[in-house]
């Protein structure tokens, strides 16, 4: 298990120097700041001197040494645009987007493994076709669309909800219920489709037949063993969380992460975009990276074989 | 049992359906006829009463869709915040007049081109300090100051010693001279727009210090800057101005990038001004209840053509061409369309009818498709050209409009190629990296871009830019525009200048360098149920026009 986990954590370490080169050169290539922050009144000289104290002017080489260098130093650089230390910019905007992250995913969570696995119990039944019709709406809809309508709909119309903002328990109901909308159906699909197959084996009719009841025979045997697909989606839905924190931050004008990336990128902040990217990256390899470990946890015969 | 987990989910349905089949019935504030605010104007009038006090209350709260350059330190142009919290040294009359600012009057001695500027006594900063003619020149010299300030500024330039600046001098505490090289009656463009600052509160915190809490002497007092999120004003009670004291108390801008966030937080009431609104939008509104408002100078949009000097500009080197893609737009229907009404042909660059230097003569070409391909035939197009595709350029936010105009193009032959490129390299494009104008080597040699933006009540620092031959867009290239530029700048009579700088623009539109197309208006849309009369400077600009807001029924 401990040779496991040590091969794991050093592919993830690869895989981090890989990201970091791809971001690195990928926001490079999209254009000059300079062109942006630059005055039409200013003199090469003065132009010169910004771009040189913004670190510009060395050559894409040593900008990535020194990007490198700074970044194993914990230092992510300063905002371009901002002129601020881009640590100080996540850590202003990192607990908003939580606030509206953590709880979008533990409750999608705990909604798509019950309704899952009450779908998957009651097959054909009128709650497995509302479970489906849920899935297909769930991912049939855009999300930018389901929160404008529900903006539309339980604000403008019904007036019960605010429209924007994040003063208030209720300005959370409209952003956490669009981003479980946008999480829940994968996942709920996946856990009912899994829990079915795990449901037709044929240890689960074994353990019927020695008259284990029901409730142990569904939540302790067939569901751990239903688990192992669904965990694994878990440290890929993770880029699609921060995907919909974008637009749900958006939509509700709700000052996180998300928000900020997209301006970064539009005003080519490059510390900023490299800086969350790069945490982006760190996330989801560390989630994956536990993910594993929790498969082999819940399956023994993975920790042998690999062992 | 398990049927009641279908009603939810109806009900879903249903009301989605509902919604999307229903999109044009929208709730409506209780006022539904549409409501159309004309600026009013606000210049101090002989009363026989003494006005009641203003009493600022309540919060007067707007939403944008992006704060841009969110600088608070006023001598940036982009920073108009800084209209709100600071005064500046002369302002502008509804018609053009330059009338006192912090200055109750100047004149102007012609023998040794100086200007002396006596400033008006008991004007206090937010802090309390006294504002003096050394916080004057304090201002006016930063502003002109040949330093990196990354600003897009148009007109410090124009008081810096590279221009027309020799001296800077506080005669006593209430009177400061401006000694320039020679006379120049436009530079009071630039003092109306250089905001004083208080230089003992600057000195004492330092330049990071102010950008971080700016104080002025100014209607509003900043309160605070969350950036990219929101800016938050407090009325300024002691403001020098009595009849200029804002009406709300607190003044909230939130930066809400997503259009229809912004509708529906007006719709909720959760804000009371939305700015940056489609047209498309403000006309539900608008037929909605909501109502608008013109705050600050009508937009325009023009093409400019670039580098045509040069021989390997291709089609657009020819006058006969840029004039037969003039006449071949239909401007009425771009009015009508694209701008749903609430534009008109016309416009120049950076100028609307009633500017300084406007004329009635300067009227936009008719829509003659005929003429167009008159002269394209005369010009031997396409076989006289080597390459006849002419190229326009934007970003991608541009590309439909560019389409619009496309179009018109294509309908009389003519070949065209619209190039979206990334805003860094329009930005370099129109600005050729900042450092020098456009070579003939450049990829952009003989292409076209729009300028659209709005305008100002007197354009003439923008037009050295645009049509002199040292203008950093690349677009001017005549010795006779240059002449004239100088004579509207080389005068100590602002009537003069006036005359030549009508001058100077018909003769530049015969050029055909820059087109206008149409003139737009800017509007702000409001909630006549919590916002009353607009009362301020709306002239100016949206920040100018904030202390003017009433309340409903005020």
């Amino acid at each position: 298990m401990t040779r496991f986990i040590i091969v794991r954590i050093l592919q993830a370490i690869v895989a981090l120097i890989g990201i970091a080169v791809i971001v690195f050169f990928l926001v490079r290539v999209s254009g000059d700041p300079m062109a942006l922050i630059a005055s039409p009144n200013m003199s090469e000289e003065q132009y010169q001197k910004i771009k040189e104290s913004l670190g510009l002017d060395k050559s894409w080489g040593e900008q990535f040494w020194i990007y490198i260098k700074d970044m194993a130093r914990g230092d992510l650089g300063e905002s371009l645009i901002r002129e601020k230390p881009v640590t100080t910019m996540i850590g202003e905007s990192m607990p908003n987007t939580l606030k509206l992250t953590v709880p979008s995913f533990v409750l999608s969570m705990i909604l798509s493994f019950f309704l899952g696995v009450m779908a998957a119990i009651y097959r054909d039944s009128f709650w497995d076709q509302g479970v489906k019709f849920l899935a297909v709406l769930g991912q049939a809809l855009p999300v930018f669309w389901v929160a404008i309508m529900a903006v539309l709909i339980f604000s403008v119309y019904l007036e019960w909800l605010p429209v924007a903002g994040m003063s208030t328990p209720a300005h959370y109901i409209l952003p956490v219920g669009t981003m479980i909308l946008f999480m829940l159906p994968g996942m709920m699909r996946l856990v009912r489709s899994s829990m079915l197959d795990v449901l037709d084996s044929e240890y689960i009719k074994m353990a019927r037949i020695k008259g284990l009841p029901e409730r142990s025979v569904i939540w302790k045997h067939a569901l751990r063993n239903a688990l192992i697909t669904p965990l694994t989606i878990i440290g890929m839905l993770l880029p699609s969380l921060v995907l919909g924190a974008v637009i749900s931050e958006q939509i509700f004008n709700w000052p996180g992460m998300g928000t900020m990336i997209l301006q970064a990128t539009f005003e080519r902040d490059f510390p900023v975009v490299q800086s969350i990217t790069m945490l982006t990256a760190i996330l989801v390899l560390g989630i994956n990276l536990l993910v594993d470990i929790l498969y082999a946890y819940i399956d023994p015969q993975i920790r042998y074989q690999r062992a | 049992m398990k049927k009641w987990f279908l009603v939810p989910l109806f009900l879903l349905l249903a009301a989605v359906m509902v919604v999307t089949s229903c999109g044009g019935d929208e709730t409506t504030p209780a006022t539904t006829e549409p409501t159309t605010t004309e600026p009013t104007t606000t210049e101090p009038t002989p009363t026989e009463t003494t006005p009641e006090p203003i009493v600022p209350t309540g919060t007067l709260t707007a939403v944008t869709s992006d704060f841009g350059f969110e600088s608070t330190d006023p001598i940036f142009f982009e920073s108009l915040w800084g209209w709100s919290w600071s005064d500046s040294l002369l302002r502008w009359d509804e018609n053009n007049n330059f009338i006192p600012g912090v200055a109750d009057s100047w004149d102007f001695d012609e023998a040794t081109a100086t200007w002396t500027f006596y400033i008006h006594e008991g004007i206090k900063f937010h802090n309390g300090e006294d504002l003096t003619a050394e916080d004057v020149k304090f201002s006016v010299d930063r502003f002109g100051a040949d330093e990196p300030w990354v600003s897009f500024n148009p007109w410090s330039q124009f008081i810096s010693y590279a221009y027309n600046k020799t001296d800077s001098i506080v005669v006593d505490d209430y009177t400061y001279q401006f000694v320039a090289a020679y006379p120049e009656a436009c530079q009071q463009v630039v003092f109306a727009w250089t905001r004083i600052l208080p230089k003992d509160y600057f000195e004492e915190v330092g330049q990071d210090g102010f950008r971080a809490f700016p104080i002025g002497s100014g209607p509003w007092k900043f309160v605070e800057l969350i950036p990219k999120t929101s800016i938050t004003l407090e009325a300024n009670t002691e403001y020098w101005r009595e009849d200029e004291i804002p009406y709300y108390e607190y003044y909230v801008e939130l930066m809400v990038p997503e259009q229809a966030t912004r509708v529906n937080m007006l719709r909720t009431g959760e804000c009371d001004i939305a700015l940056g609104i489609d047209y498309d939008r403000i006309e539900e509104l608008t037929g909605d209840g909501f109502a608008t408002i013109n705050a600050g100078v009508a937009g325009t949009s023009s093409l400019s053509f670039q580098g045509t000097w040069f021989p390997n500009a291709g089609p657009t080197g020819d006058i006969r061409i840029r004039q037969a893609m003039s006449y071949a737009l239909n401007r009425q229907e771009i009015a009508d369309t694209w701008y749903a009404g609430f534009a008109k042909p016309g416009g120049q660059f950076y100028m609307v009818e009633g500017a300084f230097g406007w004329t009635d003569e300067l009227t936009p070409d008719p829509y003659d498709p005929d003429l167009a391909m008159q002269l394209m035939e005369d010009a031997g197009y396409p076989d006289a050209f080597d390459d006849p595709i002419i190229h326009t350029y934007t970003t991608a936010a541009g590309q439909d409009y560019h389409l619009l105009l496309h179009s018109y193009w294509e309908a009389i032959g003519l070949q065209t190629s619209l190039e979206i490129v990334d805003s860094t390299i329009s930005t370099a494009y129109i600005f050729h990296n900042f450092v020098g104008r456009i070579e003939e080597t450049d990829d952009n040699v003989g292409w076209i871009f729009d300028w659209t933006y709005n305008s100002y009540f007197n354009s003439t620092y923008h037009c050295a830019n645009m049509y002199t031959s040292k203008g950093i867009h690349s677009t001017g290239n005549d010795p006779t525009a240059d002449d004239m530029y100088a004579a509207v700048t080389h005068t100590a009579d602002i009537n003069v200048a006036d005359a030549a700088f009508a001058a100077f623009q018909l003769y530049v539109k015969t050029l055909y360098i820059n087109i206008g197309v149409v003139e737009y208006e800017i509007l702000t849309l409001y909630n006549p149920n919590t916002v009353g009369d607009w009362a301020g400077r709306n002239w100016v600009s949206y920040q100018d026009a904030l202390n003017g807001i009433k309340h409903p029924g005020q």
